[in-house]
């Protein structure tokens, strides 16, 4: 526990009861006695009231049409993507699995399948390493909207 | 198409939320709709934008309609949600301070987010609350994030305590406590404005 949620008193969580209606009927009739009689724990209360009313008048601005329309392509976009990458990296490591075996059980020099199996790697290297780098950084590009 | 929608009783949003589960695409855009503002304003808390807070948004409902089948039935749908919602955006926050532990840009601007006030107030009340309006929301820029958090789901989604629990993953006694001490920390940033009130 951190002193961000230091315990209550009794009173204290009472006095959140009551204000945010947490309370049975029969507590809040008593409460509101008691905040009859102790002025304290009246001006508490009305503090926390104060900025639930002026919270209550406010409302968050809803999205506009333009907003939800982007939402929605980028919605259906992220859906074909990911099921684009799926299939795609699915056929790449079928295909490249089927090719490293045929080729290794090739007549091919030795040679030839190390070259061939180093370009296979490297080129997967970079396709990785390019893809993590977009992945990472394509969130946080205040441009990626803009059209160049 | 626009995210304001009147709130639905607990039984609609039950069958809403059975027919997205079944399938139907319809009752998961109505739910988006339903759901939208108050998970841009839930979300902005945390990411202080609000283009990063409909990305949350997205992220958020992204998650939902894949894991949809795990939502049991009849059970609340406002703490599943703003719990997913909130991983989401603290997610977001780690990787982008890994992302941006120097930036050439300005602070992000958050106009766009500043709670707007209530509709049935006339033209007059309106400025006057547009300014508590921008004072309240720099008072909550000043809080921790976890006292900003507890601040946005009990205030201004009116939320419960045994949700606000769930979404926090904090037992109902904590959440009392520290909303307790965030409303505290607020009052002392709204005194000016809060005399006007009472």
């Amino acid at each position: 526990m951190t002193d961000l949620d230091a315990p209550l008193t009794s009173d204290q969580e009472k006095l959140m009861a009551y204000v945010d209606d947490e309370m049975s009927p029969e507590e809040r009739t008593e409460f509101e006695k008691r905040l009859a009689a102790e002025p304290e724990l009246a001006a508490e209360s009305a503090g926390f009231q104060c900025l639930t009313d002026i919270t209550k008048s406010m409302t968050l601005a809803e999205p506009t049409d333009h907003e939800m329309r982007r939402f929605w392509e980028s919605f259906y976009n992220r859906s074909e993507w990911q099921i684009g990458w799926i299939l795609l990296i699915t056929g790449v490591v079928i295909l490249g699995g089927y090719g490293v075996f045929e080729l290794l059980r090739s007549g091919q020099p030795l040679l030839i399948k190390i070259a061939a199996l180093a370009a296979l790697a490297g080129g997967g290297i970079l396709f990785w390493n390019t893809l993590r780098l977009k992945m990472r950084t394509s969130r946080f590009d205040r441009y990626r909207g803009v059209m160049r | 198409m626009s995210g304001s929608r009147a709130p639905l009783t607990v039984a609609e949003e039950i069958r809403l939320i059975a027919g997205a589960k079944h399938g139907d695409h319809g009752n998961f855009e109505t739910l988006v709709e339903l759901y939208m503002g108050r998970a841009i304003g839930v979300a902005m808390g945390y990411v202080r934008n609000r283009h990063d807070a409909i990305d949350m948004a997205n992220d958020a409902f992204f998650r939902v309609y894949k894991h949809l089948d795990r939502f049991r039935e009849g059970e609340r749908f406002a703490p599943w949600f703003f719990r997913i919602l909130r991983n989401c955006c603290l997610n977001f926050i780690q990787k982008r301070s890994r992302a941006r532990q120097v930036s050439i840009h300005p602070k992000d601007d958050d106009s766009l987010g500043i709670p707007l006030p209530d509709d049935a107030l006339g033209p007059t009340a309106k400025a006057e609350d547009q300014e508590v309006s921008r004072e309240l929301w720099k008072a909550m820029e000043n809080l921790s994030l976890q006292h900003r958090e507890i601040i946005l789901l009990r205030h201004f989604q009116d939320l419960d305590y045994a949700s606000i629990a769930e979404v926090l993953e904090i037992p109902i006694g904590t959440v009392m406590s520290r909303l307790f001490h965030a409303r505290k920390k607020l009052g002392v940033l709204m005194e000016p404005y809060m005399e006007g009130q009472k």
